[in-house]
């Protein structure tokens, strides 16, 4: 399938946006937190940008395990991905922190034509063939092409809510000379569009903890995850909001873990698109809330 | 001097590559030896075939470290296999004769030549690596997620942990590139070899 070209531009938008995209949907948000997921589909279609599943796609792969352990492998993984993409013409939209850096920087990687080849001399065994080019964006690059003006236009009921945002490490890389907080500063937009109060907390950038979870667990949770906590629940949150799936993951155990060290907290843990849905008037149960495991429904359900 | 003529071989066919060797003219077996490569054993049969010396090469997991015995067809191999197993602790099934065979005189009872598992994989990416090489994918499948994602309207997943022919072409690029030896995999049972302490 090929894209029809097809594109969409608003008053509000800051480019013209393809009204088409192959949806990235990584390992996580599918198989732990398909609410998400379900998010993301009925957004998009009520933006009417369509999202394609192209079949096949494997995991990004990982970005720090599968790049720390072989890097070849991580490179030739991604490349497979990023040429299913090619294949269909299409551009990637990630709604994971993690996936947008593996296949950002795998396409960037691969812009080196030797590289290319020697990793196009494998992927032609299997009938694939990456030529570059396939341009991997975030979900909220891609929302802020569409423009929050126009998004507003679906917007149908304003969240009161207070947030604190948890943008995730990999939202910060760019390009050098880059602005790190381009993409952050789109995930706040969008959040303020659904009505909610973002409020500061401080410790935005510290890392979650999620990277050294499985060998430094209690690091993680008492220099990491503890003092974000602190801080947010200082500041008045009535929930967190994410756009990185293994932060969502690390945050929903990690404030229970976190009774360990003296410490209690159930703040709901939310994805932006999530809070977008909402904000549309899509009900907890339409997305299927329930499978989180901090009280995002019972938010929906207050919001109501 | 000729070079030596290596054959690699999976340890299910070894007996019958064993058998193939002795068919050939003027041919002997001459000894297996045995290396220990951190996660694996590394095992070559040594053949002489009319003077050209011919290799076969298997390996298996440490961790699981079976492998057909080919005194079967080859007997002056239960004798090596019957050392090996002492000191390494190869197990050769369906052994002609197993046991012992240095062990009891040597008054040992460890497998001295045998050294802790060691990986070049971090302990801690090593559940991440094991998904990935199994299933394509890093995070598992669970059967209520599945429901939960049909209840919520969600299509099916056509990805390389639900789709046979992509996670064929996964598995596959990671073995020509050596990912499975370099962590350890083993196919057989889809599991990592872990670190002893």
């Amino acid at each position: 399938m090929g894209s029809t070209g097809e594109r969409i531009s608003s008053p509000g938008g800051r480019s013209e946006t393809p009204a088409e995209y192959a949806a990235f949907l990584g390992c996580v948000i599918p198989f732990r937190i398909p609410s998400v997921e379900a998010a993301t589909r009925k957004v998009f279609e009520r933006l009417g940008v369509h999202l394609t599943d192209l079949p096949g796609l494997s995991c990004c792969p990982e970005p720090i395990t599968s790049r720390i352990v072989d890097y070849r492998a991580y490179l030739t993984l991604s490349a497979r991905n990023l040429a299913i993409a090619q294949k269909a013409g299409l551009g990637l939209v990630t709604v994971c922190n993690g996936c947008y850096e593996t296949l950002v920087e795998a396409e960037e990687a691969l812009s080196d034509n030797e590289l290319r080849e020697d990793v196009n001399k494998l992927l032609s065994e299997f009938g694939y063939r990456y030529d570059g080019g396939v341009k991997v964006k975030h979900v909220v690059e891609v929302l802020d092409e569409i423009g929050v003006n126009r998004i507003r236009e679906q917007v149908s009921r304003t969240l009161h809510i207070k947030a604190a945002l948890q943008y995730g490490c990999h939202l910060f890389r760019c390009a050098e000379d880059g602005d790190i907080w381009r993409k952050p500063d789109m995930m706040k937009s969008l959040a303020r569009m659904t009505g909610a109060e973002v409020v500061e907390y401080g410790l935005e950038r510290l890392c979650c903890g999620y990277p050294t979870m499985t060998h430094r667990r209690d690091f993680s949770l008492e220099h990491r995850l503890l003092p974000k906590m602190r801080r947010i629940q200082g500041a008045g949150a009535d929930c967190v909001v994410h756009v990185c799936p293994a932060c969502i993951v690390q945050f929903e155990s990690g404030q229970v873990l976190l009774r360990k060290f003296g410490a209690s907290f159930q703040l709901p843990m939310v994805h932006l698109m999530e809070l977008i849905a909402l904000s549309m008037g899509v009900t907890g149960e339409e997305l299927a809330l329930d499978v989180h495991r901090s009280p995002v429904m019972d938010l929906a359900r207050r919001l109501v | 001097m000729a070079e030596l003529e290596k054959h690699a071989v999976t340890p299910d066919k070894l007996p019958e590559a064993a058998e193939k060797m002795m068919e050939q003219p003027n041919s002997r077996f001459i000894t297996t030896t045995c290396l220990d490569e951190g996660l694996w054993f590394r095992l070559h049969y040594l053949f002489s075939l009319g003077g050209r010396v011919v290799s076969l090469e298997t390996r298996v997991p440490k961790e699981d470290p079976r492998v057909p015995s080919i005194s079967g067809v080859v007997r002056a191999a239960s004798w090596i296999e019957r050392e090996i197993s002492d000191l390494f602790g190869v197990a050769f099934e369906w052994h002609e004769h197993p046991g012992e065979l240095i062990a009891k005189a040597g008054g040992f009872s460890e497998k001295p030549l045998r050294e802790p598992l060691r990986s070049e994989t971090p302990a801690e990416q090593c559940v991440p690596i094991e998904l990935l090489l199994s299933s394509g994918c890093v995070q598992p499948r669970t059967t209520t997620l599945d429901r939960r994602r049909e209840q919520a309207g969600l299509p099916k997943l056509d990805v390389a942990c639900t789709n046979q022919k992509a996670l064929s072409e996964v598995q596959e690029i990671c073995r020509r590139l050596g990912l499975d030896e370099k962590v350890g995999f083993d196919w057989r049972t889809n599991k990592l070899a872990r670190r002893e302490k």
